[in-house]
């Protein structure tokens, strides 16, 4: 059943993608769920490892996100989240190096904005995925993805434009 | 349109270096897992599935559950309990509350070896012809073995029921879908479908070579089974440390439910003593949004009574969880997630078949 080189398939993958898998979950559900998305993601793609196509990383993605989406409920995906969007705003406030300020503003933004949005925007700011590649693990088409992403950026606007006044957590799950 | 390319340089710019840790998994634990062979679909979509599910029963995180019920592993009940079985109904949830307190807080507090919890849980799914679709509940059941020492290894095993129909209703209408043995759910684009058979699959071992300390969910966060043990028995105190944990989390989640679902873990799932139990039921009593809904069965059968958490959810719909509790015992028997509408939905449900603690040696398979 396992082929023969399988297992060096499978580690070379790992190598090469599982950080790109970690933060992708960190950025979805927060380091509290992250390794235990890590994990889950790989041994799916292990035991299905025939099914992982030639370019893994989106393949993984859409693994790492039915996992972050059927695992937790919601809530408690949410809490970790909430706790670390909280952190990363309170870093880049206590960092002091130059353009900290728009950093921990952008930061509070992306906090405020729908998870859907977040999880556009991320996708393509942080993971590196083409839009193409990005579509393909949120599970719409090219076309759909630009006018979703389009939105996404103007209302990641509009949240750094208003005044930043308290960092509402409240806000940022729906 | 450059404005909108700059905010996304500027997030780009702005990329936490949370996101970058070196992660240390042993492969070995999972390449040790046995491959789906890729022409046997049927096995393939069913692992799938059962990853899907397996975890929403996690959920809870890594694991247990409360309630001493295992035929297998009996565990003495406390019987001082029995003299305040109420025959009469008390009647309002608080007051049922807090004699399910007073019940379960008599049982002796154990430790052994591991946590030990059989469980079985089912969701409801939309499936069927747009023009007529109808529900089915998948079901599963779940056994753990969760070690109280670090130095030994924990270990989760699974098994698909299948599912079928939820209702008399829904049954028919798959009898007008051509009484169909599987269905199959849309996958994203480029995936193939995941396909849900009628029928059940083997038990299964959920992580190869076991799994290695881990913590266990309250409200949401991480918490150590150390850290479980030491929780405060006084109701007044566990409240004032669940109100700190939630102003960790940020808040999200609003007080409220946050403390109705961890003290709904305490009771339920967690390996607490009775006293912190006891505890719990009595925050609960004082929640607000917490009602009886009397005398109700599980999804088993089983006689409780059910105090129901009602919330809002998105655009204005009602959720309500409800925790059914033998009256005989105080134990928790059962949790529902109910979507209150026009006609009211069982949405899934955890059921606990078995809890106990024991110094067995797991099974291997």
């Amino acid at each position: 059943m396992t082929e023969p080189d399988a297992g060096a398939r499978f580690t070379e993958m790992y190598a090469a993608h599982h950080e790109q898998v970690y933060a992708y979950a960190v950025s979805r559900a927060g380091r509290q769920l992250a390794d235990d998305v890590v994990s889950e993601t790989f041994l799916v793609a292990w035991r299905r490892l025939s099914a992982v196509p030639e370019t893994p990383l989106p393949w993984l993605l859409v693994t790492a996100r039915n996992v972050v989406h059927g695992r937790y409920r919601a809530e408690i995906r949410q809490a970790s989240l909430a706790a670390e969007l909280r952190a990363w705003v309170d870093e880049a406030d206590a960092d002091v190096a130059d353009g900290v300020a728009e950093r921990s503003a952008v930061l509070a933004a992306l906090a405020r904005l729908s998870e859907s949005d977040r999880e556009l925007l991320t996708l393509v700011a942080w993971q590196g995925l083409s839009n193409r590649e990005a579509a393909h693990v949120v599970g719409c088409s090219v076309a759909t993805f630009f006018v979703r992403l389009h939105r996404a950026r103007k209302r990641l606007e509009e949240a750094m434009g208003e005044a930043p006044s308290t960092f509402d957590l409240k806000e940022f799950s729906r | 349109m450059s404005r909108h390319r700059d905010v996304v340089q500027l997030l780009s710019e702005a990329r936490p270096a949370q996101l970058d840790r070196g992660l240390s998994i042993d492969l070995t634990t999972i390449t040790a897992f046995p491959q789906e062979a890729p022409t046997r679909k049927t096995n393939t979509r069913r692992l799938v599935l059962a990853a899907g599910l397996v975890p929403t029963v996690a959920a809870a995180a890594a694991v247990a559950v409360t309630v001493a019920q295992n035929p297998a592993a009996p565990t003495p009940r406390p019987t001082l309990s029995q003299r305040t079985a109420p025959a009469d109904k008390p009647a309002t949830a608080q007051q049922f509350l807090l004699v399910a307190a007073e019940q379960v807080a008599v049982g002796e507090a154990a430790t052994g070896r591991y946590w030990t919890t059989t469980t079985e849980h089912g969701e409801t799914r939309q499936v069927g012809p747009k023009a007529g679709p109808y529900d089915i509940v998948l079901r599963m059941t779940a056994e753990r073995w969760m070690a109280s020492s670090p130095k030994d290894k924990s270990w989760e095993f699974y098994q698909s029921l299948g599912a079928a129909p939820a209702t008399a209703a829904d049954k028919e209408a798959w009898k007008r879908d051509g009484s169909p043995a599987q269905w199959t759910e849309p996958a994203p684009k480029g995936m193939k479908p995941i396909v849900i058979a009628a029928a059940g699959g083997p038990r299964r071992l959920r992580t190869p070579g076991g799994m290695g300390p881990r913590d266990y969910l309250l409200g949401g966060q991480p918490i150590s089974p150390a850290a479980l043990s030491a929780l405060p028995d006084d109701p007044a105190a566990l409240k004032a440390y669940l109100v700190r944990k939630h102003k960790d989390t940020g808040g999200l989640e609003g007080r409220n439910d946050y403390l109705f679902n961890s003290a709904d873990a305490l009771v339920l799932e967690l390996p607490v003593t009775p006293e912190v139990r006891a505890a719990a039921y009595k925050l609960i009593a004082g929640l607000d949004g917490i009602t009886s809904l009397g005398t109700v069965t599980d999804q088993h059968g089983r006689k409780g009574v059910a105090v129901a958490y009602t919330r809002r959810g998105d655009a204005g719909a009602r959720a309500q969880t409800r925790l059914i509790i033998d009256p005989r015992t105080g134990h928790a028997l059962a949790e529902e997630s109910w979507h209150l509408g026009a006609r009211d939905k069982l949405m899934s449900y955890t059921l606990i078949t078995g809890a106990a603690w024991s110094d067995d040696a797991p099974p291997s398979k």
